[in-house]
């Protein structure tokens, strides 16, 4: 059957195709729109960009993990400051430091600012209260050198915290008798690498023990953790620094 | 590009012949809308001479259901006119196989070219090309039969 079209199909042979067919082609090539040139990627350049794409990727992913890995965190609600447990135990250790972790605690310390009275107590994630043994205790416990660390759970709460601690370092409010509250600005000293000497005055002062020399106030702001002392000499407040530090130092961010 | 029209215009153009069943104009018209393209976009045309024979084929289908869509779809068979400058007989048996078949029948016998040539220059895998030219030959068997009362 394969000669049979063989035979058949050979009568193609007979049929011309028209002269002027060339013509033709070329007149319709000549209406068709000019074509914009086409370029056309060469294979090797497909395979440059491709390899370009990996190694930029590559790169952009080992930068984000060198970045993770060597920069601060953000300022997230994340915490990074160790348990109120891991707390309990690793501040036992220290000597001289006696030490209290309060889960429960809320604290209306950030609100002592003038401008803030009565603010709403900010509940804590924990808080640690502390005093160095080597510093004496008076009758009531009251005007005992202390530290204390607030733990809350987001950064922006602890950094709040700290802008109203250490602003009641240059601003307070007095009384008279007889007279309206006013608003007094301090001019605080710095003594230590946190500490600020407000009230400065000579050692027997009427009124006071006779070791007292002022107030030191310490505030640390690390994370979400804000640690803060109050001592009344200058001794003292070198203690309360040291351990102020050593407590920011244990609790971490 | 005018040196492929002399080496293989006259192939293209009884190529698209054989499939229009012998209809001259689809068969001019389709071979010279091909060549026009490919002059027009011949700086991305690979291989012309394969590209030339797709381009005119799809020209020439286009062309054939158009046409049969005019005739009030006057059946499959009449996808192509009466008018042929083909014998008879050839055009006869050509009207009784697929556009597809017509083309495989053409380049395999006519032009001699091996099933894997047709293949690619049909865009058409090689068992594809087999089974156009075995349906072919069935169909040309069972028209001798019916005619002749006798196979070849």
């Amino acid at each position: 059957m394969s000669e049979a079209w063989r035979d058949l199909i050979s009568a193609v042979e007979d049929v011309e195709p028209p002269m002027d067919l060339w013509t033709e082609v070329v007149r319709r090539e000549g209406q068709m729109a000019p074509r914009p040139t086409s370029w056309r990627v060469p294979r090797w350049g497909i395979v440059a960009l491709a390899a370009a794409g990996c190694a930029a990727v590559i790169f952009l992913l080992a930068l984000a993990a060198h970045s993770r890995s060597s920069s601060p965190g953000p300022a997230t609600s994340q915490h990074a400051a160790i348990s109120p447990s891991q707390a309990r135990v690793e501040l036992a250790a220290v000597p001289h430091l006696r030490v209290k972790v309060d889960t429960k605690d809320r604290t209306s310390s950030c609100t002592t600012v003038p401008q803030r009275p009565g603010g709403t107590a900010v509940p804590l994630r924990y808080s640690v209260s502390a005093v160095d043994t080597r510093m004496p205790a008076y009758p009531g416990n009251s005007d005992r050198p202390f530290i204390e660390a607030l733990v809350f759970p987001h950064i922006s709460e602890a950094a709040s915290c700290y802008r109203f601690l250490r602003a009641s370092d240059y601003t307070t409010t007095v009384s008279h008798h007889g007279q309206p509250l006013r608003q007094v600005k301090l001019h605080p000293k710095r003594v230590g690498r946190y500490t600020l000497e407000i009230y400065p005055h000579k050692p027997g002062q009427p009124g006071v023990p006779a070791h007292w020399t002022g107030q030191y106030d310490l505030v640390i702001l690390n994370g979400h953790t804000v640690v803060f002392g109050m001592s009344h000499n200058a001794a003292h407040a070198a203690l309360v620094e040291a351990d102020g530090i050593k407590v920011r130092d244990i609790i971490g961010d | 590009m005018e040196s492929v029209y002399r080496s293989h215009g006259g192939v293209v153009w009884r190529a698209v012949l054989t499939m229009a069943a012998g209809d001259r104009g689809v068969a001019d018209e389709a071979t010279a809308e091909a060549f026009a393209r490919l002059l027009a976009y011949r700086e991305g045309v690979r291989d012309p001479v394969a590209w030339v024979f797709r381009t005119a084929f799809g020209v020439a289908a286009k062309e054939l259901g158009r046409r049969s869509m005019v005739a009030d779809g006057a059946a499959v068979v009449g996808m192509v006119s009466d008018v042929s400058v083909l014998p008879p007989d050839l055009t006869s048996a050509l009207r009784r196989l697929s556009l597809d078949q017509r083309v495989a029948v053409f380049l395999h016998y006519f032009a001699d070219m091996s099933v894997g040539e047709v293949a690619r220059l049909t865009g058409s895998p090689s068992a594809t090309v087999k089974v156009r030219l075995h349906r072919a030959r069935r169909s040309l068997r069972e028209s001798m039969t019916t005619v002749g009362g006798d196979s070849v």
